[in-house]
């Protein structure tokens, strides 16, 4: 459980680093926003909600890390929760069938927005190839791995 | 895959989550062993039956694959 003591510390540092970081970029943008392209009013909003959901997100699983840190009973459910054997399996097998949905439904809407934008076409397409890039350089890695 | 898992928690009067506990899996993986919904990896497998003193063999039930081969 030592071992996974300090895990837990690294994390906290990891998320604590990238929530001020993240609250440090969002006031730079809202500083010179008025440098910035203007932008339709629900970009804004997803902005704003991504930002706030994420702030939110990082306190709550801090304060849910240090909690466990604290109590060794909390941290073994954590611990249990985080590795047990079934959990994996359902994650591998939703992401299997998760990432062949993705890439067939990117390669059927590039290939039917092609007749209609260029722009879409051209972002589906980049979105599939960084999909593939991705999926591809990961099986290289757990087939030298495993 | 059958096992003898509930009967075995009952006779050491443990509840599916002191025995995740014990062998470090959710009380949910417990009740899917239980039901046959899921199949143990030899590791968890081996920590169930030597948390109840067995083998591997005297807890689950293998009976459906031999009659596969």
């Amino acid at each position: 459980m030592n071992a996974y003591k300090e895990k837990l510390r690294t994390r906290i540092n990891l998320i604590s680093f990238a929530a001020a970081a993240a609250a440090l970029v969002y006031v730079v943008l809202t500083i010179y926003r008025e440098q910035l392209p203007v932008l339709p009013s629900f970009i804004k909003g997803f902005h704003i909600g991504a930002f706030i959901g994420f702030e939110l997100f990082a306190v709550w699983y801090l304060v849910r890390c240090m909690k466990a840190r604290k109590n060794e009973a909390e941290m073994k459910k954590m611990f249990i929760e985080e590795n047990d054997e079934r959990t994996g399996l359902i994650i591998r097998n939703a992401s299997t069938l998760g990432i062949s949905v993705v890439l067939i439904g990117l390669a059927v809407a590039a290939i039917i927005s092609g007749f209609f934008s260029a722009t879409v076409f051209f972002s589906l397409m980049g979105s599939l190839l960084f999909v593939l890039i991705v999926f591809y350089a990961l099986w290289v890695y757990y087939a030298s791995k495993l | 895959m059958k096992t003898r898992i509930a009967e075995l928690r009952k006779q050491h009067k443990l509840s599916q989550e002191e025995l995740g506990l014990a062998v470090g899996v959710t009380r949910q993986t417990i009740t899917s062993l239980e039901v046959g919904k899921y199949t143990a990896s030899l590791v968890l497998a081996y920590k169930i039956a030597k948390y109840f003193e067995l083998t591997i063999e005297e807890v689950f039930d293998f009976s459906d694959m031999e009659e596969l081969e």
